[in-house]
């Protein structure tokens, strides 16, 4: 409790310590500011939140209150100080509203500008040229108001640290790295600096020339009308009428619309601004509850695929060798009478179902209630069959809940967030940057462990990089040798654990010269790895494919849940294992029953009260056969137990092992849909290809890697004749004699809530706007931030460890003398069927690369760019070489966007973890050929390519410096 | 046996897609018929007194317009044409934002019901009168006479 006196009146402040500027206002003072932001923080570069605190000039916002405080906003001298800071901000922007892109009610300095009274302005341009060589954004110094937002943003927020504005140069303004093109420079082109400037100097150019009515004129036309009108009179009254006039008839043509992003699994939420079907910017709010203000090259600008002419607008039916278009009565009919000729001759389990992981998840819902109501199958699947499926058998096994632990806020406020097989800085930007940021402004320790010297393993503090596939005696010898030490957390073992007896037995073997002879790291190393969890108090730990896409995917994955519990890292905040979902709703989609083993929630398929629960609502009985995985079904396709096969939304000729081998399944089967936003790989071998809508297209709701609940509205509606998955499933189902009603997704989510315990208080009004709820959702609406806190999720409510032992992966022969790493690069998804699409996505990467270290390149007289052939036992693919420190020795590292003859899966075989049936595709083994060039020949990486230029880090905008400069003078003094 | 294809139709410009646009098109037509015969007597005016030609000119134009009036014009010239406008923004300078911004939301209305009264048959003095007790139209019109009256009011008197 602070007691202050406010204006001369005594006031009481319930919130001593907090920022003078929010209480202020809280007040219902109207205090200017510029370059605060609540995400940012105080900045100190605009003066213009200045007040008299004590009898002296303090800016509000870096100033917290206290006890006894004498605060003046209303003092001669206070408003004195605004105005001249006022007056010096607006000396750095022009005043010509109307005409200016970001007019559209939100332009901060404008606003400021009209309710501070603001008539004349002394503008003075900036030497300095536009700078418009990024495809995605552009900079334009004369407009910059020198907040450092976009600073503090890139150095502090998303830690890519490329900003800085240089105070030395007259005049200051903001350069990327060394004062080089933003296109040339380190930049990932994240787009938060866009974002979060408060003007229009650092914009989309999606919105420029686009958002205004006038806003499209050429420079020159537009620099001479405004110095026309303002040489006839400089008084600014009449352009803030006319430009607020002219921001309301755009209000009247622009949609603002919540959205969440299609690519990975973070979660972030976004407001997009669309005229028509016109995408006009992607913008991350400060209440997006996963990413605030930040965003990834893909989320912010990676939407061209929504109009693509590529698009599919019509249903397709195979007729011989070609492809006829077809209304939807003909291609629902046909698809109809396919599955039931199919299901009347061969029975119901000869169809299976493969879910998108890209729907919503009430698309998901009746997807798998489709498969089990309709067709009387448990054969559905989703792609998490290919990536976490092994995670969640690891948390199964030892939580008993196979989901992320906490949130990104746990993570971020862990004291060691170590990442195992995962490239996060890449494959998970945002989420990375959360731990980027905990590194440089608290500290936080990062540990990795990867083949690949990646983002994070170049930021961490310990990097390890054991020999692939043996991760699991890594972590068992660590496990082991903190039992040595005695640096277990015994009561946390005692009170909270069975089990622990049998799984320390287990680790007799994993000893630090075990460990040292199978991963190839040092005693050094290992035994460092475990001071630092015997050293935190709170430790996370983050793994995704490179961990799970092994043999033993499913024992490692339980591997590091046994580290996390014998270190009492598990049940309470800040703590907890983190598979990271690498698809939009790869969660929800599993969390809504698309598996072949559970029904929605989780529940058991051969659960008799799950099963009475959904019978009783659905009004049918269950398939009483267990399910097929997807990588069963290809088996199963082959062997002849598999007749047609419905894939919603899943490359899977691509995503699938051994290319070869799911070819020859699609094939053989009798009848192939397919239904998707292109004519993929796969849907090339469909008999029925059905259109359907985009994220940007539908509402409904996804699911987060940290189980958050989010709805996304439809921004405009679909393509041409597409429809979403869930009015196709909807109207197959009718066909099929199911009357389902579904007026919308509301009622499927209310359905949901009936019958999946976890979702009991979900709902469409608890989750309006960028409201969110984390599962499990009690009936009453409470959401479980952080799991396991009170107990574990088994009957005993106890964490169980599960032993698990280390064997040699099965080998391939000697000629293949490579390892083959293959992921994600950041600026591409998958195979590319979205970002290539994606004019600047495909300027900055054009195609795909394999990686290799510069002593294996000259052991085979690889130069640059030079086409290398990679031949494995499966098959055989020709790639570009790339030379780098990132991978060592004889790891190769293939980015996987490819289509075509690039296309990873080319290599991979179809060994699989035993648990899960997920394919072993990091552990391919090849031996590579040079291919002898025939032409010229250049490097795969774009010049306009980030990686590889050297990051410029600095703590915030250097506010120190502004003030230290000759021309400074603090406003009032 | 489902061999890949790898091609595919061209999107129909022809075929089903057209005819069920033209489908709907046609729906909206009947639907609109009486306002579309004035629209049409409307749009034959407009053209017989030249204001079509002019506007789809200076539509046209309006880049080359632009560029002409700041590149050649005199900029002394241009400045009295600006203090014209000046004038104008004389008449809205004491405007407060607020209120600006209250005329800015009525704007979207008051352009979509123009749109949509430029459809309708042309108006006797009869439909005038009944017009005007329509609420909407009655507070609009007295918001333009007050409107009137206000701009005509002499400012020095």
């Amino acid at each position: 409790m602070a007691r202050i006196v406010l204006d001369g009146e005594p006031i009481e402040i319930a919130t001593d310590g907090a920022s003078l500027l929010g209480v202020l206002r809280d007040q219902g003072r109207s205090v200017p500011s510029l370059c605060y932001h609540p995400r940012l923080g105080p900045l100190e570069t605009c003066d213009t939140c200045l007040t008299l605190v004590d009898g002296k000039l303090v800016r509000a916002c870096a100033t917290a209150l206290r006890d006894g405080m004498r605060i003046e906003t209303r003092d001669p001298t206070v408003l004195s100080a605004r105005e001249a800071a006022i007056a010096r901000v607006t000396q750095d922007h022009e005043f010509a509203c109307t005409i200016c892109d970001r007019n559209n009610g939100d332009c901060e300095l404008h606003n400021l500008a009209v309710a501070t009274g603001v008539t004349h302005q002394d503008f003075r341009p900036k030497p300095y040229p536009i700078d418009d060589s990024n495809p995605f954004y552009s900079y334009n110094p004369s407009q910059c108001i020198l907040c450092g937002r976009c600073v503090e943003a890139c150095q502090d927020v998303v830690v890519n640290e490329v900003l800085h504005i240089d105070w030395t140069l007259n005049p200051p303004r903001v350069v990327w790295d060394h004062g080089t093109p933003i296109d040339r420079s380190s930049c990932v082109s994240c787009g938060t600096c866009a974002t979060i400037c408060p003007v229009d100097a650092m914009m989309e150019k999606s919105m420029r020339g686009r958002a205004g009515h006038f806003s499209d004129l050429a420079p020159v036309t537009r620099d001479r009308l405004v110095r026309w009108t303002k040489s006839a009179s400089p008084d600014l009254t009449p352009l803030w009428v006319t430009s607020e006039l002219e921001a309301a008839t755009r209000s009247a043509s622009i949609r603002r619309t919540k959205t969440v992003c299609t690519f990975c699994g973070v979660g972030c939420s976004f407001e997009v601004w669309t005229r028509g079907r016109e995408v006009l910017k992607v913008l991350p709010k400060p209440e997006s509850p996963a990413n605030g203000i930040a965003s990834c090259v893909k989320g912010k600008f990676g939407y061209e695929f929504v109009n693509s002419p590529n698009r599919l607008t019509e249903p397709l039916l195979r007729k011989g060798h070609e492809f006829v278009t077809a209304d939807w009565e003909e291609a629902l009919d046909r698809v109809a009478a396919r599955f039931r000729e199919i299901r009347e001759r061969h029975g119901p389990d000869s169809i299976a179902v493969i879910a998108t992981c890209t729907g919503t998840d009430e698309e998901a819902y009746l997807t798998q209630k489709f498969a089990r109501q309709v067709l009387g199958t448990n054969n559905v699947d989703n792609c998490a069959r290919y990536c976490q499926a092994p995670a969640t058998t690891g948390l199964f096994r030892t939580v008993g809940m196979g989901a992320d632990a906490g949130t990104i806020d746990d993570i971020e406020r862990a004291e060691l967030v170590m990442t195992i097989g995962s490239n996060a800085a890449e494959a998970h930007p945002v989420l990375a940057a959360r731990v980027k940021r905990a590194q440089k402004l608290r500290g936080t320790k990062i540990l990795v462990v990867d083949p690949r010297r990646h983002e994070l393993a170049e930021r961490a503090d310990l990097f390890l990089s054991p020999r692939p596939g043996t991760d699991l005696v890594l972590l068992n010898a660590v496990a082991r040798y903190i039992l040595d030490q005695g640096w277990e957390d015994r009561t946390f073992i005692r009170d909270r654990t069975v089990n622990f007896e049998k799984f320390r037995d287990a680790l007799e073997r994993y000893t630090l010269d075990f460990a040292v002879t199978v991963t190839g790291l040092s005693r050094e190393e290992i035994v460092r790895m475990a001071e630092m969890f015997h050293e935190a108090r709170s430790a996370c730990i983050l793994w995704a494919m490179g961990v799970t896409q092994h043999q033993n995917g499913s024992d490692t994955s339980t591997a590091i849940c046994n580290l996390l519990l014998v270190t009492g890292n598990f049940g309470r905040p800040a703590t907890g294992g983190y598979p990271l979902r690498g698809h939009c709703n790869v969660q929800g989609v599993s969390d809504f029953g698309c598996l072949p083993t559970f029904l929605p929630g989780y529940e058991r398929w051969d659960d008799p009260i799950a099963r009475q629960r959904v019978e009783k609502e659905w009004g049918t009985p269950l398939p009483t056969k267990k399910g097929l995985t997807s990588t069963e079904i290809v088996d199963a396709i082959l062997d002849g137990r598999i007749h047609a096969l419905y894939i919603l939304g899943e490359d899977k000729l691509l995503a699938d092992a051994d290319e070869a081998k799911v070819a020859k399944a699609f094939e053989k089967i009798d009848f192939l849909v397919v239904q998707d936003l292109f004519l993929t790989r796969t849907a090339q071998h469909a008999d029925v290809v059905l259109p359907v809508a985009a994220s940007l297209e539908k509402e409904g709701t996804f699911v987060s890697t940290e189980r958050r609940l989010q709805r996304l509205y439809p921004a405009f509606p679909p393509l041409g004749h597409a429809r979403t998955d869930g009015d196709i499933v909807i109207d197959l189902a009718r066909r099929l004699g199911f009357a389902w009603e579904y007026p919308g997704a509301k009622e499927v989510l209310d359905e949901v809530a009936r019958v999946a315990p976890i979702f009991a208080g979900a709902s469409f009004a608890r989750l309006e706007g960028f409201s969110s709820l984390l599962w499990p959702i009690a009936a009453d609406g409470t959401d479980t931030p952080t799991l396991h806190l009170d107990r574990f999720h088994f009957p005993d409510g106890k964490a169980h460890f599960f032993p698990v032992d280390w064997s040699e992966p099965t080998a391939t022969g000697p000629e293949f003398d490579l390892e083959l790493d293959n992921g994600r690069l950041l600026e591409h998804f998958h195979w590319g069927n979205l970002t290539y699409e994606t004019g600047g996505i495909r300027h900055k990467v054009p195609g795909t690369f394999v990686e290799l270290s510069p002593s294996l390149a000259a052991e085979r007289g690889v130069r640059e760019g030079e086409w290398v052939r990679l031949v494995s036992s499966t098959g055989s693919l020709r790639a570009r070489a790339h030379i780098t420190e990132r991978v060592r020795d004889r790891t190769l590292f293939l980015t996987l966007h490819d289509r075509g003859e690039s296309a990873v899966n080319r290599l991979t075989s179809d060994v699989r973890d035993g648990p899960t049936t997920t394919p072993d595709y990091k552990g391919a083994r090849v031996r590579l050929e040079r291919i002898e060039p025939a032409g010229p020949i250049e490097s795969p990486v774009a010049v306009s390519n980030p990686r590889g230029k050297p990051r410029e880090p600095q703590r915030g905008v250097r506010v120190d410096a502004k003030w230290a400069r000759p021309d400074y003078r603090f406003p009032g003094s | 046996m489902a061999k890949a294809i790898s091609t595919r139709p061209l999107p129909p410009a022809n075929g089903s897609r057209r005819a069920r646009t033209g489908a709907s098109v046609s729906e909206a037509l009947d639907a609109s018929a009486d306002s579309l015969r004035n629209l049409l007597e409307l749009i034959r005016l407009l053209d017989e007194k030249g204001f079509l030609r002019l506007g789809t000119d200076v539509l046209r134009s309006e880049d080359r317009m632009i560029s002409v009036l700041t590149e050649r014009v005199d900029p002394a010239d241009v400045r009295a044409l600006v203090r014209s406008v000046q004038r104008l923004g004389a008449v809205l300078g004491p405007v407060e934002p607020e209120a600006a911004r209250w005329l800015g939301r009525r704007l979207p209305n008051a352009l979509q019901g123009a749109r949509q009264g430029e459809a309708e048959p042309p108006l006797a003095a009869l439909d005038i009168l009944k017009a005007l007790s329509e609420p909407d139209v009655n507070r609009g019109v007295r918001m333009v006479l007050g409107f009137l009256r206000g701009i005509g009011r002499d400012p020095d008197r």
